[in-house]
Formats: structure tokens, C-alpha cells, sequence
């Protein structure tokens, strides 16, 4: 049995007057425990949703509809009550976002953000706590981590602020780790660094962890599974390597081209044979999605 | 990209952007947006009718607001002041005259009231804050100097709250309509200086300032073309909330005795401030012109508001 | 943070300097200069000549200021026209009324407008969302003098609830230490003139609180609406915190910046509120005084306690400063 097994996971938004948007609508994948899965796409197409939904930190008003499942163990998180979503929040499933300076309260130190959870979900207080976070602080790579832990988030560095969220969220050594476009808000340097801590962590706990990004080259790097989503769709699903070497769906290949290249001004689409020439890689945001009809012979494989 | 417009793409474009509003000016999507508003529309359908009444008001009333028929028909006795009856809607005022005469005819005083010392405090708040704005978004030092003199003296005038200003103008100048307009002007001197200032000084950091200055435009020019209508909405809201406060401060200041020493005139403030001794027995005398100062000032401040709204950039798209 | 707090103080300097040079000018300028005001509209012309002379009106003006400000500095702020005693005195026995009352106001206005606001923006939409936004507009709107009257004429002239007028009932006899009725009441163990000076603040504290009340819940929501939408806010959801510390460490804690500077702004300006309720509820602080002086045109009392109120006003904004440094790390290293 997989660690986590999503159904025909579906978020709708409504709003009155308006069009209702779907923004993920049937999406379905798993993740074995330790597995590191790859959620790829474009900026709209339903990741973040994707992930938030799991979480279950979709904002609780009218209007938002989640659908499907998601079995986690015995429980689906998609269904589960507020209190027993709290308990496995930061214990089995944790999570890491994009911007880690939005993301990390300004107003209370790193040390408080980090031992609050190991008081939560371990019971950890006063000087263990402390010693608990200082360790777990130094196990991400920050230096002089007590000195640290009485500092704010305007003190430390980006890819720093980003270490110690990731410290939060591995704080309980959760089975499973989300991390939303963890890279995308640092310098490129550091972006290589961060992705080695998280590729060390997960294979040293033994943690599953579903990574999101529009960055194939942080799929290349991690990945041992891809989902490919469009417009709130998985449009393809396969392990790394042949989904690099023969991608079977247009859109899959078409994200593969648009891949800046050095070497020529166009991107790899533009010179793929399978593709008319000078068909226009995509671009912008995904909206609607593109009536996909069975005599399309690229939809199902 | 920014970390907002991000989230909004997340939550699968919950405000669902139309691609056509690109390009439309700050104003015109500024009003689009109030008229959108119920509580803006509540707020203009109110002032409206209140202008409507400061206008035809004197037409519209059934007796003189001055006559003191009351006494000489012999009807206002101490400790009795006739209600309302089917000749006089409202009743008799102390004095003997018809309060929903006075209550027509005093719109007119009472707006004018606002809108004279709104603009008091408007022009010369406008005048200090954009010449400070203007002086520190131009820079050097002679430009600084000049922001942080200005400002002392603004600072200076925030220093005093504000009854104890408008009392201590009221006492150079003696007990007046006048002198109530001025004081309650002055007191909203220092917001709009500051207000004005602090959007010029945020706006000559844009980006758009720097494109002009590096494209050789005078800075002189860049601070009246460039810096200065981008930093009038927040002047505008402050006004339209200000018509408010003014009125209900004015209203405060006849109560202490400051305003006209003539009470002939009607005006809202003041009627209110006269009814005081009477609330036991004729509390209509205070509720109706209370409750005219209350409407009003409601309906200036919603619609202030929603104008602070629409024309909130981060609330913008 | 001992060097930030001496730096405000240096700045202050500038501010009250101009600030007396202003009320010297006034003074100067008052309708028929300074020896009315001193001797009201009564005194002969060879009597305002005496006092010219006595005041040192016919010497250079600089001379005239210097000994203005040697007076200011030394807190001899004159006699008052009206009660015949030093302004001081005055002031001594009526600012902690006004303190009384001002803190009751400020305690109504933050208890209740705080978590109104807060519930407001947590459940935005609902009903009781719509009403203390309602609510609130409304609050603005209303002139403090009438709300007085209105809670007067209800509340204790119909349903004799509260008292109508006055700081405490006089039959009682307390004991004065510190004019602070209340506080001279616990300090004395005299719990029934406490708690009968206490039930005098209900009223008046109610209706001075209208409007900081309006203003807190509006900030508050506001304040509150924006945190919710922060990225960290999310962040501590998903390290599946308890509400309570969610809703106090990172959300309060984030929300009450700009609160905090809203409150200073209001407590500055409760005093203009104060004379009108104090004026309504015959409540002897210094705004009823105030009142009385505007009324007798006593400027002696006048400028004396303007000077001092601008002094504590400031002194409330640099309190203000400190607390919003105390709360934002960011603003420290600055």
C-alpha cells in the first residue's frame, strides 16, 4: 500500500457572479513511502491547490469545494475533522513553502518558530526544546545555530530563512514532506544547496517527499516519479527517466522545449519534428482548459 | 515575481482577472469600483439628498426659520415647548420658532460649514505638505532643510489635541460662524501636510521617477508632472472624510459656546448645542438636528471609504 | 533601546521650543493683550498701564520671552482669573480625574474593540461582521456631547442606573491621598467610596470611548484581515499549532503594529472628547475646568494647561514609539 494514495483529488472555486473556476479536477497519484514525487507544471495549473488541499489549509469559506480522496495510512486527509488534521500537520505530514521570508513570522524569533512545533507534536519544553532546535538547526546547515535561534527572520540570509523552515518542518520527522517550489524565491547558488539538503534529508529519514516545481531541472535532479499537470490535470505520469527520454504527451514535451537552451535562440520544441514548426511553445497562464476530445491521438496513451 | 500575485495564481484566480482592464487609468477604475460598492452608492444617495436640501431647503420650508411666532402667539411658556403638530411637523424651538423650518433652511449653514473648513485645511495642509514633499523628494541640502522645518511646525501643531487648538484659535478671534470654520480647519492642517508629504516622499522612490530623471527631465518638473498627481488620492479620501469630522466637530465647538453667538441663523451644530438645556422636556429639539449631523456625516464617511478602497493599490488587482 | 528613548527625548526639544514660542505669540495676541486677560474686561486704562508695566510688556520682545520661558521652565504658570489660585494647584487636583476617566475609556475602548475587530475579520461575511462594521461607522459619526446626553437621559435620569454627575458621592467623606478617587479608595481600604467612584466613570467613560471604540474595531479588523493573508500565518497552520497560538503569536502579535500606533494617536486625542463628556457629566477634571476657563475667557489657565497637555501628549506618542519597537524587532535596528 502506498503512503499516500490520491483519488480523483478535485478543488472547484466559486464565487458569485463569476465563472467557477476548477482549478484541480480529477487529479490522481501516489507516493511510496520514501519515494520522492514530482508535482510539475506551470504557474496555474494546480499545484500549490494540489498541495494546500492535502494539507488542508484551503481557505474554509463558501464557494471552495474540495472532491476525491486521499488516503494517508487509514485516514483521508481530505475528509478528516479539523482536530485530527491539527495532530498530523507538522507530525506526519509537514510542509515548506516558496518565499521563506513571507513565510516566517517577522515579529518572533527562529528559536520560538522552532520549538513551538517540537512542544506541540513532541512535548518538548524550556532547555530540551532548545537544545532540540539547536541541533535541528545545525543538522540543515545553519552555523552557530544557538546564537541563531535568538535571531529574527530579517537577520538571517534567504537561503538561511530557508534552512530553518525546512528545520520546522523536519522538527518531528514526518513520514511525508511537501515542499512547494522551495527554490524559486532563492539566488541560484543557493538553489543547488538547498535542493542537496533536501535530497540528504529525505534519504537519510527515510522521508516521502511530493515536490512541486515548475523547474525540470530540480526534476531531474530529485525525482523518481513525475506527474505532469495541466490545467488541473495530470496529463502524463511516469518515472523519471523515460518520461526525459520519450515524452509521450504534447504538453510534457512542449514543457521539455521551453527549456531555455544556450546553444540555439529557439527552445527544443521548436526543432522536434513531432511538432509543426514554429508551433508556439506554451506560454502565459493556463485558463480553460483545451477540449481534449478521444480523436485527439495524443491524449491517451 | 512577487509573492502576492503568485498566491493568486495558486488559488486557481479566484478573482478571476479579465485580460481587457489592462491600461485603464487609476481614476477611471477608481470609480468603476465605487459604483460597485453598495455602501458608496448608500453614501453619494444621502449626500446627495443633503446637498438637495442645502439647495432647495429655504423653498421647500413652511414658515421663516427666524419668526419667533411661538412667543408671539403666546404658546412657548418655561418648561413647555409645543411638539409636533399638524401645522408644525416638528414642534416649536425654544424660541418659538418652527423647528423643521430651521431644521430645512440650517442644511445649507452646516454644509457650508464643512466645506469651507475642509478646504481651509485642504489648501494650506496641500500647500505645506507639497512644497515639504516636493522639497525632499528634489533632495540637497537646502531641499531637506526646508522638508524638516516644515515638518517641525506640522509636528508642532500635531502637538496639541485637537479641541485645545480650536479652542486656543477660537479665543485670538472671538465667538464666531468664522472662527469655528477657521479652527476646525487649522486642526486638519498637520493630516493633510503630512499626508500629502508622505505619499510625494513614497512616490519619488518609484521607479518610474528614476526612468524620468535618467532621461534627463528636470527635477523640479518630475515633482509637479510626475510625483504630485500620483500622490493625490490619499489627500482626496482624507478630504471627503474630513467633510465628516468637520461637521461633527463644529457641532462640538458650538456646544462649548464658540460658535455664533448669534443663534438666529440656523445651523445643525448649533441647534443641537441650544436644545441641550431642554432634552428633558422637547428631546426632539436635540435628536432631529443630531440625527442630521449623524446621517451626514455617515454618509460623507462611507463614501470616503469606499473611495480609500477603490483607490488602494494593494486592493487593486 | 535606553539610546533610542534619550534620542526622542533630544527630538522633543525643537517641538517645545517652537510650541512655546507659538503660545507666547498667542499670548501676545490675545483680543486686548495680555493685561485683559489678566485684569478680564474690567480694568482701567491707567490700571492696564500699571500692568504692562508690571509684566514687562514695554521692554524688547526677546527680554519678554526669555522671562517667559524662565517662568515656563520654573512651572510658574500664573494665577487663575476665575478661582484666584495657582493654575498648578488647579491642575494638580484636576488631571487625575481626567486620568480616571481617560483610562476607562481606553480600557472599554481596547477590551471590547480588540477582540470585536478580531471575530470580525475571523468571520468576515457574517453577521456579526457587518454589524461592528455597521456599528462602527455609526460610532464615528455620533457627536461625543450628544452620545453624554443620550446615556444620561437613559440611563440614569429613567432607569436609575448610574449616577448622573460628579466624580463620587460627597456624603461618603473619602479620604484624598492622591486625587485618584479610586486608587485612594483601595490605598484607604474605603472599598465603598472606590466602588462608589468607580460606578461615576461607567457613564462618562462609555460615552468618551465611543469613538477610539469605532476606531479600534476598524484597525483591528483591518489589521487582522491583512496578517491572515501572510505567508507565515499558513506556515503555522501547517505546523499544526492550536488556535490559541496561532490566533496569539502570530497573528495578534503581527496585527497589533499599526493598532498600537492607532491607540497612541487616540489616547492623545481623548482630551478633546474628555472636556465635552466631562463638561456633560459635571465631572470635575480638568475638561470641565477647561470649559469654565474657554467660558470666562481665563487664559491664564488656558495657555498653563495647554503647555502641560501638549507635554503629556507628546510624552504619550514617545510611549508609543517605545512599545511599537518592543513589539517589531524590524523597527529596532533601525
Amino acid at each position: 500500500m502506498p503512503l499516500l494514495d490520491v483519488k480523483d483529488l478535485s478543488v472547484t472555486f466559486a464565487r458569485r457572479g463569476q465563472r467557477t473556476v476548477r482549478a484541480v479536477d480529477g487529479v490522481s497519484f501516489s507516493v511510496e513511502a520514501g519515494e520522492v514525487v514530482g508535482l510539475v507544471g506551470e504557474s496555474g495549473c494546480g499545484k500549490s491547490v494540489t498541495s494546500l488541499a492535502l494539507m488542508g489549509l484551503l481557505p474554509k469559506q463558501r464557494g471552495v469545494t474540495v472532491g476525491g480522496s486521499a488516503m494517508f495510512g487509514d485516514t483521508d486527509l481530505l475528509k478528516t475533522d479539523e482536530r485530527t488534521m491539527r495532530d498530523i500537520r507538522g507530525r506526519d505530514v509537514a510542509m515548506i513553502f516558496q518565499d521563506p521570508l513571507s513565510s516566517l513570522n517577522p515579529v518572533v524569533p527562529i528559536g520560538v518558530q522552532v520549538t513551538e512545533v517540537l512542544a506541540r507534536h513532541r512535548g518538548l519544553t524550556g532547555a530540551k526544546a532548545t537544545a532540540e532546535a539547536a541541533d535541528l538547526l545545525n543538522r540543515v546547515g545553519i552555523p552557530d545555530p544557538t546564537r541563531r535561534l535568538k535571531e529574527y527572520p530579517h537577520q538571517l540570509s534567504g537561503g538561511m530563512r530557508q534552512r530553518a523552515l525546512i528545520a520546522m518542518a523536519v522538527a518531528c520527522a514526518p513520514k511525508l514532506l511537501i515542499a512547494d517550489e522551495p527554490t524559486t524565491a532563492l539566488d541560484v547558488t543557493i538553489q543547488a544547496q538547498i535542493l542537496e539538503l533536501l535530497r540528504d534529508l529525505v534519504r537519510d529519514s527515510g522521508t516521502a517527499l511530493v515536490m512541486i516545481t515548475h523547474d525540470l531541472g530540480v526534476v531531474a535532479g530529485m525525482c523518481d516519479t513525475v506527474n505532469v499537470l495541466y490545467a488541473g490535470r495530470v496529463v502524463e505520469s511516469a518515472r523519471r527517466k523515460p518520461l526525459f527520454a520519450e515524452p509521450r504527451h504534447p504538453y510534457t514535451t512542449g514543457l521539455l522545449g521551453s527549456v531555455p537552451r544556450l546553444d540555439s535562440g529557439k527552445g527544443a520544441a521548436a526543432r522536434d519534428p513531432r511538432f509543426g514548426a514554429g508551433r508556439p511553445a506554451v506560454a502565459g497562464r493556463v485558463r480553460v482548459r483545451p477540449a481534449l476530445r478521444p480523436p485527439c491521438r495524443r491524449l491517451c496513451r | 515575481m512577487s509573492t502576492k500575485t503568485d498566491k493568486i495564481d495558486a488559488l486557481g484566480e479566484l478573482s478571476a482577472v479579465k485580460q481587457d482592464e489592462h491600461g485603464v487609468s487609476l481614476w477611471t477604475e477608481a470609480f468603476r469600483r465605487v459604483r460597485r460598492n453598495p455602501s458608496a452608492l448608500v453614501g453619494m444617495a444621502i449626500l446627495v439628498l443633503f446637498v438637495l436640501v442645502a439647495i432647495i431647503g429655504p423653498l421647500l420650508a413652511p414658515y421663516s426659520p427666524t419668526d419667533t411666532m411661538g412667543i408671539r402667539e403666546g404658546v412657548i411658556r418655561p418648561g413647555s415647548i409645543p411638539g409636533p403638530s399638524a401645522e408644525h411637523w416638528l414642534g416649536y424651538d425654544h424660541q418659538g420658532r418652527d423647528q423643521f423650518s430651521r431644521l430645512l433652511v440650517g442644511a445649507r449653514q452646516t454644509l457650508l460649514v464643512g466645506i469651507v473648513s475642509t478646504l481651509i485645511g485642504l489648501t494650506v495642509g496641500a500647500l505645506i505638505g507639497g512644497v515639504a514633499g516636493a522639497a525632499a523628494g528634489l533632495g540637497g541640502r537646502v531641499g531637506r532643510a526646508v522638508d524638516s522645518v516644515l515638518m517641525r511646525i506640522v509636528d508642532m501643531l500635531l502637538a496639541l489635541p485637537s479641541l485645545l487648538l480650536a479652542v486656543s484659535i477660537a479665543a485670538l478671534l472671538g465667538a464666531s460662524l468664522t472662527t469655528v470654520m477657521i479652527a476646525v480647519g487649522v486642526v486638519s492642517v498637520p493630516v493633510f501636510a503630512r499626508l500629502l508629504r508622505g505619499a510625494m516622499v513614497a512616490q519619488s522612490g518609484g521607479d518610474y521617477v528614476l526612468a524620468a530623471t535618467s532621461l534627463g527631465v528636470k527635477r523640479s518638473r518630475i515633482a509637479l508632472t510626475h510625483i504630485l498627481p500620483n500622490s493625490l488620492a490619499p489627500v482626496i479620501v482624507q478630504a471627503t472624510l474630513t467633510l465628516a469630522t468637520a461637521i461633527i466637530e463644529a457641532a462640538a465647538l458650538s456646544f462649548l459656546g464658540l460658535g455664533n453667538p448669534d443663534t438666529s441663523t440656523p445651523e445643525w451644530g448649533l441647534m443641537l448645542a441650544d436644545a441641550q438645556p431642554y432634552l428633558d422636556g422637547r428631546p426632539g429639539l436635540a435628536i432631529f438636528p443630531a440625527v442630521g449631523i449623524i446621517i451626514t456625516a455617515l454618509g460623507f464617511t462611507l463614501l470616503g471609504e469606499a473611495l480609500r478602497e477603490a483607490l488602494d493599490p494593494k486592493l487593486r488587482k | 533601546m535606553i539610546r533610542f528613548i534619550v534620542r526622542r527625548l533630544l527630538q522633543l526639544i525643537p517641538t517645545l521650543f517652537g510650541l512655546s514660542i507659538l503660545l507666547f505669540i498667542w499670548l501676545r495676541r490675545l483680543p486686548g493683550g495680555p493685561e485683559t486677560a489678566i485684569l478680564g474686561e474690567r480694568g482701567t486704562p491707567e490700571l492696564r498701564a500699571q500692568i504692562r508695566k508690571n509684566l514687562g510688556l514695554d521692554e524688547p520682545l526677546l527680554i519678554q520671552y526669555g522671562r517667559f520661558m524662565k517662568r515656563m521652565l520654573q512651572l510658574d504658570l500664573g494665577t487663575s482669573i476665575s478661582t484666584k489660585r495657582e493654575v498648578m494647584t488647579e491642575f494638580l487636583e484636576r488631571f487625575p480625574g481626567t486620568v480616571e476617566l481617560t483610562i476607562t475609556a481606553m480600557i472599554i475602548a481596547i477590551g471590547v474593540g480588540i477582540p470585536l475587530g478580531y471575530l470580525a475579520a475571523r468571520r468576515r461575511g457574517s453577521f456579526l461582521d457587518s454589524a461592528s462594521v455597521g456599528g462602527s461607522l455609526i460610532g464615528i459619526c455620533v457627536p461625543v456631547f450628544f452620545l453624554a446626553y443620550v446615556l444620561k437621559a437613559i440611563f440614569s435620569e429613567n432607569l436609575h442606573l448610574f449616577p448622573s454627575s460628579g466624580r463620587q458621592d460627597p456624603t461618603l467623606g473619602a479620604t484624598r491621598i492622591t486625587n485618584f478617587f479610586v486608587l485612594d479608595g483601595l490605598m484607604t481600604r474605603e472599598w465603598d467610596a472606590a466602588l462608589d467612584a468607580l460606578w461615576h466613570l461607567v457613564l462618562p467613560g462609555i460615552a468618551l470611548a465611543s469613538i477610539p471604540l469605532a476606531i479600534i474595531v476598524r484597525i483591528t479588523r483591518a489589521s487582522v484581515l491583512e496578517v491572515l493573508s501572510e505567508d507565515y500565518v499558513r506556515t503555522a497552520q501547517s505546523k499544526g499549532l492550536t488556535e490559541r497560538t496561532i490566533r496569539g503569536r502570530h497573528i495578534l502579535r503581527n496585527a497589533m503594529l499599526p493598532i498600537v500606533t492607532v491607540i497612541g494617536l487616540l489616547t492623545g486625542g481623548l482630551l478633546s472628547g474628555a472636556v465635552l463628556t466631562e463638561t456633560v457629566f459635571a465631572f470635575s477634571g480638568i475638561g470641565a475646568f477647561l470649559y469654565e476657563a474657554i467660558a470666562n475667557r481665563d487664559y491664564p489657565v488656558l495657555m498653563g494647561f495647554i503647555m502641560i497637555i501638549a507635554v503629556f501628549y507628546v510624552l504619550v506618542n514617545l510611549l508609543v514609539d517605545v512599545s511599537y519597537s518592543l513589539i517589531d524587532p524590524r523597527v529596532r535596528v533601525r
